[in-house]
């Protein structure tokens, strides 16, 4: 695999900056973004027990 | 969270508790990056009710400012709040000397940069030595207080083991 060193320090360099804005956050803006995280586990859980779900459903009835 | 502290204010100005503070991840988040946790740690003084040391007044005063009791928590919208007592020194200290800060417009405290880091050593899991040492990297901590705090609560080696890794 070969990496192309000015597209890996574009790369590096937005994820720093990402990194340094999300420590520049107040408090409020990082406890909203945990709320949001929280919600999105909610939901891929709930969308994943319901896929195993139907799986399984679909495994009995065969 | 909003909702949460206004509840908790309500029951401080109603006597039912003296103080609280905000720790754990939710209280690291007023200083360092955030990272994802499922409720909020509020911590108290447990005042003897009948010669017993029970945290049910505090939970019941909750649910009548709009709380909804689950296990071991008391949810407020989208948060579930747990309420830890001051079961140590450095716990009872890190409540008396909590900073007064706002959350939305709703006054509130927070455990000092140093009692998060001072709590999370003694607390010393894995993911506590993780967010000691954001603390460090993101130069949130004085490090000669937290030093003066490893002291006075003999963390000395905690700390140790906390830079050693970093």
């Amino acid at each position: 695999m070969t990496v192309d060193p000015e597209k890996l320090a574009i790369l590096l360099h937005a994820k720093a900056q990402l990194r340094e804005s999300l420590r520049q956050q107040s408090w409020e803006e990082k406890v909203w973004a945990i709320e949001r995280m929280n919600e999105m586990s909610r939901v891929a859980k709930a969308s994943m027990e319901q896929a195993l779900m139907e799986e399984a459903k679909a495994r009995d009835g065969a | 969270m909003r909702s949460a502290l206004q509840a908790l204010n309500k029951i401080v100005a109603d006597g039912v508790l003296e103080s609280y503070a905000i720790g754990g991840a939710i209280g690291a988040a007023f200083y360092v990056e955030a990272v994802q946790t499922q409720d909020i740690d509020v911590f108290v003084f447990l005042r003897p009710t009948g010669g017993l040391l029970t945290l049910s007044p505090i939970y019941e005063a909750l649910k009548a400012q709009g709380g909804v009791i689950e296990k071991e928590y008391v949810r407020f919208d989208k948060w579930p709040v747990q309420i830890l007592p001051d079961v140590n020194d450095l716990v009872a200290e890190a409540i008396r000397e909590a900073r007064a800060v706002a959350f939305d417009g709703t006054p509130t405290r927070v455990f000092t940069a140093e009692h998060l880091c001072g709590i999370a050593l003694q607390t010393g899991r894995p993911k506590d030595y993780l967010r000691v040492r954001a603390f460090f990297e993101q130069n949130k901590v004085d490090r000669e207080i937290l030093s003066r705090l490893v002291e006075r609560h003999g963390l000395a080696e905690q700390l140790r083991h906390a830079e050693d890794d970093g």
